[in-house]
């Protein structure tokens, strides 16, 4: 797929909303456009399973998330206004107004309490929703429209989406010698684990996941990490786990002898949710692709597509040339 | 609807003050075990108690195509263990449990199952200059005078609190989550017969949800609920004013989890309990979302996923020596319970999650 192309399609998904646990129209999406030869069915924590037709255990897994982070109304001081939880690691808007937008269609612009000095926690902002009203539990995203700037897009859920997107197009892309399934998982960005009870019942010999990073390249930034448009990262640990060196080795020798960028990654950052996987059952041994993302799960977030074409092609080369990475 | 579900006895009741007057904190359950063991021996199916100390209650279903549905209330409450010997009856404790130090602070405790009584000291006032500081676990000592012969560190203690029914208001230690064992007793005594339940009463949720988590792993329902006491953060704010961060209210009938720390519930059964409490005439509120959880963190994402819901009574002042309940929140989440899975079935389950 080219650039162009490729960046239409991210700026499409990321105008889907799907908060943690309600992930309907990007399953919608994805359901709409399956590959021939495959099958896909929906679990009952809404993890997405693609399966080739006929397989019923497959020998790998890749895995990427259906969601985005989001919130849900909680109820305000008065009329017209409420209060957000956030679903997953939202980082707490900047002094300027931000806005989002609930599952009815209500938008809501986000202004600190005054009651409160320093507002620290999502609890300190109020939510102006007026004249409407919105009942507690409903759900909202950020209310951001998708806008494309040279190779990059900006937005919402560019970062979710963009570590979709790769793992789609390696579905679409890819003709491995054993059968692979593919995850998108409910609930990645909560402490969900939805990957997780997936793979316990695939029951694989091992699985990549696809994931958004915080990129690590504003200038003068402490620690560096990931820069965006220098391919995806390749992670070397997660939180708690260390990635499969096997698994590990095995994606290197696919980015290595093809011209795709890639970049080592040791994240600083604790991530709430994807180091269950590898502890599914008796163990999977599981590694990581993860597309560099500035401004990761804020309103406007920054992701280059460049990243997500060299991730599907590194990832479908890997699956092409050996479907038994472990040895 | 077409149907009408039990109420609470007196022995219920009755029940919960016992329950809430037994001492049973996390990792030593058994004093609550016995009294569910004696309540339900006539009731069940199959009475079995696990390796970790969870008790798993079967009632068959008597009807066919039933829903397997796991229903979880956890046995254990906060408190605290003796760590040290400190000479002349006094001990050394840490918390077990989310407690905060300054509620230990000059309260009489139970220790042990024998339930000796001992006392957290407190400094007088007379003995104080300058500003008082917030005790840290170091500061503090269990006190038990002659009755420390024969305790060992190691034992449990917890807050020693009579049961106390004013009205329609209870006042209670460990109503977290004692509210919940006595309502998975009148569920199992009164099953729903369309339901294939399996009341499962866990151990060590307050120190990591780790009694649920096997108990799913080896059940493997179609449905899992979770019986819990949610904290009700509904009094005035400053100067009077309406506190808007509550959590939920009391007296507005049983809490519905829709998101907490750990879970994201499942919108099906979240609709159907909200449809059933509206087709009854049953109060119900939605619990705030964000942090706290229950037994359904862990049990959601056993084995391949389990649907799951979070239920909870309110109560104010849960985790410190004394919580309060009012008695119709309690009697409406019993009967929103009964009458949820009294009209639960399959066809729920194959909608889209």
């Amino acid at each position: 797929m080219n650039p162009n192309d490729a960046l239409a399609l991210l700026a499409e998904l990321t105008r889907l909303d799907a908060p943690p646990g309600y992930e309907g129209p990007v399953r919608a999406w994805l359901q709409a456009r399956l590959p021939a030869g495959y099958t896909a069915r929906t679990d009952g924590l809404g993890n997405l399973l693609v399966l080739p037709d006929g397989a019923a255990a497959p020998r790998g897994l890749v895995v990427a998330p259906l969601d985005e982070v989001g919130f849900m109304a909680q109820p305000g001081p008065a009329a017209g206004w409420v209060r957000l939880a956030p679903l997953g690691p939202a980082p707490l808007p900047g002094p300027a107004a931000a806005r989002v937008r609930f599952a009815d269609g209500t938008r809501g612009v986000l202004t600190p309490d005054p009651a409160v000095p320093t507002p620290k926690a999502w609890a300190d902002w109020l939510c102006d929703v007026a004249p409407a009203t919105v009942p507690t539990g409903q759900t909202a995203v950020w209310d951001t429209a998708p806008r494309p700037q040279g190779s990059r897009l900006l937005g919402k859920a560019a970062g979710s989406r963009a570590a979709l997107l790769a793992a789609y197009l390696a579905l679409h892309a890819a003709r491995p010698h054993c059968p692979v399934a593919w995850v998108f998982a409910s609930r990645e960005h909560v402490p969900g684990h939805g990957a997780a009870p997936a793979a316990y019942g695939l029951q694989p010999a091992w699985a990549v996941r696809v994931v958004p990073a915080l990129a690590g390249d504003r200038p003068g930034q402490r620690v560096p990490g990931l820069t965006v448009g220098r391919g995806p990262g390749l992670r070397r640990r997660e939180w708690g786990r260390v990635a499969d060196p096997r698994l590990t080795a095995w994606l290197e020798r696919a980015f290595a002898t093809h011209p795709w960028p890639y970049q080592p990654e040791v994240p600083a950052d604790r991530e709430p949710s994807w180091a269950s996987l590898p502890l599914v059952a008796a163990g999977l041994p599981t590694a990581t692709l993860s597309i560099p993302t500035r401004n990761l799960h804020a309103a406007h977030a920054a992701v280059d597509i460049g990243d997500v074409l060299a991730a599907a092609h590194g990832l479908q080369a890997a699956l092409e040339s050996d479907c038994d990475p472990l040895g | 609807m077409d149907i009408t579900p039990p109420r609470l006895s007196r022995a219920a009741l009755a029940r919960l003050r016992a329950l809430t007057e037994t001492v049973a904190v996390s990792g030593a359950e058994g004093p609550v075990r016995a009294l569910v063991r004696r309540a339900l021996r006539d009731h069940a199916a199959q009475m079995h108690t696990d390796a970790l100390g969870n008790l798993l209650v079967h009632r068959p279903a008597q009807a066919p195509r039933a829903v397997r549905v796991l229903v979880a209330a956890h046995m254990d409450e906060v408190g605290f263990m003796l760590t040290h010997r400190a000479g002349d009856g006094l001990f050394r404790f840490r918390p077990v449990g989310g407690l905060r130090p300054e509620t230990a602070l000059g309260q009489a405790v139970w220790v042990g199952p024998q339930r000796r009584v001992g006392v957290v000291g407190s400094t007088p006032v007379h003995l104080l200059h300058g500003p008082a500081r917030l005790p840290t676990w170091d500061d503090l000592r269990i006190d038990l005078g002659p009755h420390g012969q024969g305790v060992e560190p190691g034992q449990r203690a917890a807050f020693a609190t009579r049961f106390r029914r004013v009205g329609d208001t209870v006042f209670a230690k460990a109503l977290d989550d004692r509210v919940g064992v006595a309502t998975l007793i009148e569920l199992v005594r009164h099953a729903p017969p369309q339901v294939d339940l399996w009341a499962a009463f866990t151990v060590q949720e307050e120190v990591g949800l780790r009694g649920a988590r096997v108990v799913a792993h080896a059940v493997q329902p179609d449905v899992a609920l979770a019986l819990d006491c949610t904290p009700a953060r509904d009094l005035p704010g400053p100067q009077g004013r309406q506190n808007p961060t509550y959590n939920t209210r009391l007296g507005h009938g049983p809490a519905l989890y829709l998101a907490d720390r750990m879970t994201i519930s499942d919108r099906r059964l979240v609709r159907h309990f909200e449809a059933t409490a509206r087709g009854l005439g049953l109060p119900y509120q939605f619990r705030q979302a964000g942090g706290g959880t229950t037994d359904a963190g862990a049990m959601h994402v056993q084995g391949a996923g389990i649907p799951s819901l979070s239920v909870s009574v309110p109560a104010r002042g849960l985790h410190t020596p004394i919580a309060t309940l009012r008695v119709r929140d309690w009697q409406a989440t019993f009967q929103l319970v009964w009458a949820a899975l009294a009209t639960l079935t399959p066809a729920l389950l194959e909608q889209t999650p």
